[in-house]
Parts: C-alpha cells; structure tokens; sequence
C-alpha cells in the first residue's frame, strides 16, 4: 500500500537535498579513490582544462567585482570607522574580507563551472558517451569524476586568492583614490595583526566549496534520465542544491574558525 | 576464446558457439537493437537475456568493475556510431585509451598515431583535416575509420565490429573490410568478431565462421535488466 503523506511537496522537498548530500558524498569519496589516475596524461588534460575554466578564464571578471567589493567596503567602513575606532574596523575587515571571498567566488564557480559540468556529463550521457568509455577500457569515474572535482576544487581555490587580493588591495587603491581617507591609513587598518594563516584560509575555504560544488555537479550529470528535457532539471537542482551547500559550508567554516 | 552458452537476447536466438582465437566470426541478426545488445553483453554492460557468454573463459558479467575494465584491455570495440566523445576532436578520440593506458612512455604515441595513419592511408585519402574536426562534423564512415584506428592503437586480441558496414556505400564497406582483414592479419591468434544485422556485402561471400540469430516470438524475462534509463546510478554505470 503507498504510504501517505499530508505534505507530498514538502517531503519531497527534504528528500531531494539528503539524496544530493548522500550522492555528492559518494562522488566525493570516488575522486578520492581515483585520485591517483591524475598522473594519465589523458586525465592531466581534463584536469589542466577544468582548471582553466574555473579558476583562469573567470579571473579578469572576478578581479573587478573584487575591486568593486572592495571599494564598496572600504566606502561603508568610513561611515563605520567614525563611529567604533580602529580596532572594529579592522575586525570587520578582515572578517567581512576574508569570509565573503570564498563565499562570492563559490557562487560565481557554482553557476559557470557547476551548471556546465552538469550540462555536459548530462548530455555525455544521453548521447551515450559514458558507455563509450567503457568500451574503451576507459574508467568513467576516473576519467570524468576525479579530474572535474579536483579542478573545481583547485580553480575555486585560486579564485578565492585572488579576490581577497584585489578586494584588500584593489578596494583599497580604489578608495585612496575616490575617498578622502589616504590609502596607508586603510592598508594599515586592513594589514595590521594578519598573519600567514589569514591569507591562506580564503583559499582553504574556496578549495572546500570547490570539492563540493563539483561533487554536487557531477552527482545531478550522473542521475539524469535518458531524455534531453531532463537536462535543465537537472542543472536548476545542481544550482539550487549547490547554493545551500556553498551557503552551509561557509558558515560552518566560519564558525569552526 | 569467445564462447556462447545457449545465448538470447530481446527477440532472437544464438544458442551455442565457440569462435576460437584466430577466427574471423560473423553474427548476423534482425535488427541494430540486436547487434548492440551482443556487443554490450560481450563487453558486460548487461546480463544476457538467457544464456551466458564467456570472454577468454571469463563472464564478464559476473566480474567487479575493475576487473572487467581489465578485462577490456584485450577488446576493442568500433560501435556503428564510432561511440567518440564529442568534446574532443577526432584525432583526440584516437588517441584518448592510448593516452589513458600508456601513463609512462609518452613519447611512443606520436610515432603509434603516426603508424595508425599510415595503415589507414588508402581509407584515410589524402587529406586528414577531417581529423581536427569534432566528431559532429564528420560522415559516419569517418567515424569508423576514428574508431577502428582507435581500436588499433591499443592492439587488441579480441576485435568486436557492431555494425560496420551498415548503411555505408559500397566503396567504403570495401574499403572498411579491407582495413578490418588486413588488421586481422596482422596479429596471429586475433578474434574478429562482426555483429550485422544488414547481411549485405558480407553474408555472401564470408570466409570465416558465420552465425546466425534466429528470432523469437518472446523477449527473455530478464532482458531488460539493466536496460532501465530511470534507473539511478550513482556509481557510474554506464546505462
């Protein structure tokens, strides 16, 4: 007998995020198994090309929004720094900087690199591509899964680098020169009491996202059905299930921090 | 060896057979559905319908994925469609199981691509600009020939041709069969194995073994096994 549900939407609504968890992990944990597989110069080229799709091709486009954050910042935190002093400014610096990072970049990874992963191993798989691999002697997972989420994951993280510099610096430069307020006096706000660890976390937290982000991509490509009306589906959930995860994630590491 | 046990699939017949190393084989059947579904049963993608099949003694069915993906390492397969990837363009497609398998010596590839090309002139013509292109733009015979240099540059013991020369004009069903015997010879022991459905060309005058499907009124009850397209598969099965 099917079994009742007063909330048909709302359990299928619950269901749908544990299943991507559960999927995402077990993707996860199958990059890992095959992580090896990257010294196969057929693998280095999907990964080199991952790589450059995530964390190279966007740069130019993540660096001016990272200026423009930071510009944006540095404009509020003079409103702020005349109220609460030097020591609240710093912390809301440093904190607003280095979290926000890996957050901005996670979602611009998610809906160019995640929504297209998801595209392409959907449509690989309903023109039967995946099936051709096989008959090559070729291991699916190995060669699609490994490479993707391991670029994702090292392309996020070289994102989330450079937009901690360009929103330090760049947001700093931007505002010596709009703002009245000099640019030492914001670069020592900004610089004072940072160490090694400081700079390196955005990156640490962009390579998480990363990890997950292509996991969630891969898991949504994977479980696509046979018909090609199924593919915007699965890319609306990848984009949806991967906001929560990059959204969850990041504040969990931030409250872990 | 390649040994069918009572073998049957949706709607036809095979029953019993040994193509022992050595042979060129031909089976014919009723339909393309038919012909890939021998072809994926050889290669262990899905249980056959009744019966079995033994691969160098082995059913590959029944195998872990890893073992099987070794198995496959002697087996090369050319599909109908030439079953390329279509990101990548031609010349990569040849390439890629090579590249995949050959993690070490590099180097050699070039100068294997090279002698694959070679072996393929008359069939290639004089232009391989085709080769740059991606898979989409290429005539189907084309896609073949991709795939059978593929297949050749790993050196298999076991050659599967589902569909070869179908739906081809005759110059190039020629031209193909040309390549396949020629391939055929030159590796002592080499199993090729033909899965037709359009008797054609080949039925008439077939030197080697020829078998015939015979079809059924009733699909095997367990057929459709792993056919299922809804079914999820996280682990990467390839349906």
């Amino acid at each position: 007998m099917e079994r009742f549900h007063p909330f048909p939407g709302l359990v299928n609504s619950l269901q749908q995020p544990l299943k991507t968890t559960g999927g995402g992990l077990i993707i996860f944990y199958s990059a890992v198994v095959y992580i090896f597989n990257l010294r196969r110069r057929a693998v280095r080229e999907v990964l080199a090309k991952q790589i450059y799709f995530t964390g190279v091709q966007p740069l130019a486009v993540v660096l001016a929004i990272s200026f423009l954050v930071g510009y944006l910042f540095v404009f509020l935190l003079e409103k702020v720094h005349l109220m609460a002093g030097d020591a609240t400014t710093r912390l809301v610096i440093q904190t607003v900087v280095m979290e926000l990072s890996p957050l901005i970049c996670g979602m611009m990874v998610l809906s160019r690199s995640g929504a297209a992963i998801t595209s392409e191993i959907a449509g690989m798989k309903q023109r039967g591509e995946i099936r051709s691999l096989y008959l090559m002697g070729i291991d699916p997972e190995s060669y699609l899964i490994a490479p993707r989420v391991f670029g994702v994951a090292i392309g996020t993280m070289l994102l989330s680098f450079f937009f901690f510099i360009g929103c330090s610096i760049g947001g700093l430069t931007l505002s010596a020169l709009l703002s009245k307020t000099s640019f030492e006096r914001f670069f020592d706000l900004m610089a004072g009491g940072m160490n090694f660890f400081d700079i390196l976390y955005p990156s640490l937290k962009g390579a998480v996202t990363g990890l997950g982000i292509a996991a969630i991509a891969c898991y949504h490509g994977l479980r696509v059905p046979a018909s090609a009306t199924e593919t915007p589906k699965a890319v609306i959930a990848t984009i949806t299930h991967g906001t929560f995860f990059v959204i969850i994630a990041n504040t969990l590491m931030m409250v872990l921090n | 060896m390649i040994e069918f046990h009572e073998f049957a699939g949706a709607g036809f017949h095979l029953g019993d057979a040994v193509i022992q190393a050595g042979v060129e084989g031909l089976i014919l059947v009723e339909t393309a559905e038919q012909s890939v579904e021998v072809m994926h049963c050889l290669a262990g993608l899905r249980a056959p319908g009744h019966g079995g099949i033994r691969l160098f003694g082995r059913d590959l069915t029944k195998l872990g994925r890893d073992d099987r993906l070794k198995a496959l390492d002697k087996v090369g397969f050319v599909p109908q469609d030439g079953g390329l990837l279509t990101a990548l363009p031609v010349w990569n497609n040849i390439l890629l199981p090579r590249q995949y398998r050959l993690s070490r010596h590099e180097d050699r590839i070039a100068g294997e691509f090279q002698a694959a090309v070679n072996f393929c002139q008359e069939a290639c013509g004089p232009d391989d600009a085709w080769m740059r292109l991606l898979p989409d733009y290429v005539s189907p015979y084309q896609r073949r020939l991709a795939a059978f240099m593929r297949m050749m540059l790993c050196k298999p013991d076991v050659c599967i041709y589902e569909n070869l020369t179908g739906n081809l004009p005759a110059r190039q069903k020629e031209s193909l069969l040309a390549l396949t015997r020629r391939f055929h010879e030159q590796q002592a022991g080499r199993i090729s194995l033909y899965l037709e459905f359009d008797p054609g060309l080949l039925a008439n005058r077939w030197p080697g073994l020829l078998l015939r499907a015979t079809p059924t009124a009733h699909t095997p009850s367990n057929a459709n096994e792993h056919a299922d397209p809804n079914r999820i598969r996280i682990s990467i099965a390839p349906f």
